[in-house]
């Protein structure tokens, strides 16, 4: 076995983990994947150590202790992106049965990168439909579902736009929440919207954190504890971000004159 | 009755699109959010408590989610990530801010606790079809070999 091959495959398993990592996949996913790789391409002996921030992988080529290569790939930032983690579970298992080369896989690979997003317009109608949804759910009336429809829109678009320029998420999800819950309060004192409650519930459950909670979950369970903790704070921290967002609005609000 | 217990199937699909879910899997993300939020709402129809109401409902993705992902050889996480959202205490969360900012701290503190409680519940029955499915598929390789 040559160098070459061994380079190749070493940077086959860490992109396709960074790839996976980004996407929000679990920690023993992204392990068993890039064990798998190295294992299909004939390295048995690959280790990989994944956080939410960072992946280490090292491998001994035919046992020999003088050639291990390591690898370190940084991870700065994540959205979910479910499409992509099929496409790579997909290729892994490409991998370990039809045996396709290594040039062939990360071919695959950059054209799994190169995967377009749902476009825009159908975006904003799926975020508009969840503000509706749970705002008709926590018994709101037509017209504070029309109001949750365009607010909906708009929270997700404000969101869209702080994430175009870089904020972090806790500045993101208060900003757009506080940004609604304002209008809304704003819609019930002029009475347009009768049940303000249901509007903003629409708007919180854009941004509630699901993904962190079900994924710190399978990472606690696989032994995976420091990825499980950092995952748990990260729901905890959007959590705060949401509840305080209201709250400061609400606030706000009534320092305003404005009756709750 | 809340007439949107049939219609789980709106927010898991608009959740699934803004989670880029392969659009081939959308049709069994839909029927695995709906038989869920369905469960859910009856549950807490016949005055069953919240926290209870949405562990059966997330045990039921996550069997749902199992079950597909065999039947679609893809990775389960894609069914409960979209599965489970219709069932975090969005709504719990505000209230209790609600609550807290009208000074009514004892009703703050009890919404304050069943969302918690709720959170909790939807994990741990995460949790438990995750282990179960673990112990099922090293039963199978143990006796296939």
């Amino acid at each position: 076995m040559n160098k070459v091959h061994e380079k190749k495959v070493l940077k086959l398993a860490v992109t396709a983990g960074q790839m996976m990592m980004e996407c929000g996949a679990e920690v023993y996913r992204i392990e068993d994947t890039i064990g798998r790789i190295c294992k299909a391409y004939g390295i048995n002996e690959a280790n990989a150590f994944v956080t939410g921030t960072g992946i280490f992988v090292s491998i001994t080529p035919d046992n020999d202790e003088s050639a291990v290569q390591t690898q370190i790939k940084r991870i700065y930032n994540s959205s979910i992106n479910l499409k992509k983690i099929s496409e790579i579970n997909n290729l892994s298992r490409e991998i370990t049965y039809d045996k396709i080369s290594v040039n062939e896989a990360l071919n695959k690979l950059y054209e799994i990168q190169q995967i377009k997003d749902y476009p825009l317009p159908i975006r904003l109608l799926a975020a508009a439909g969840v503000a509706v949804f749970f705002c008709a759910a926590n018994s709101g009336t037509m017209i504070d579902m029309i109001v949750a429809f365009f607010l909906g829109i708009l929270c997700y678009g404000t969101s869209l736009l702080l994430d175009f320029v870089e904020t972090n998420f806790f500045f993101r999800i208060f900003i757009s929440c506080s940004l609604a819950t304002l209008i809304a309060l704003f819609l019930n004192s002029n009475a347009i919207v009768t049940e303000f409650n249901g509007v903003v519930i629409g708007c919180i459950m854009l941004f509630v954190p699901g993904v962190a909670i079900t994924n710190s979950i399978r990472d606690f369970l696989s032994g995976d504890i420091l990825a499980g903790v950092s995952r748990m704070s990260e729901a905890l921290l959007v959590a705060i971000a949401l509840a305080s967002s209201v709250g400061v609005s609400l606030q706000i609000w009534s320092v305003l004159g404005g009756v709750l | 009755m809340n007439w949107t217990i049939f219609l789980g199937f709106i927010p898991v699909l608009a959740i699934a699109v803004l989670f880029r879910a392969p659009a081939r899997l959308l049709p069994s993300i839909m029927i695995v959010g709906a038989t869920s939020w369905a469960l859910f709402q009856y549950m807490i129809m016949i005055n069953i408590s919240i926290v209870f109401s949405a562990f059966c409902s997330a045990l039921l993705v996550g069997i749902l989610g199992r079950i597909f992902s065999r039947v679609f050889k893809d990775a389960a996480t894609l069914y409960t990530i979209p599965g489970i959202m219709p069932l975090v205490p969005g709504a719990g969360m505000y209230y209790t801010m609600l609550y807290l900012t009208r000074g009514n701290f004892e009703v703050a503190m009890s919404k304050g606790m069943t969302t918690i409680f709720q959170a909790g519940a939807i994990a741990l029955a995460l949790l438990l079809v995750a282990s179960v499915a673990y112990a099922i598929t090293r039963i199978k390789t143990h006796f296939s070999k």
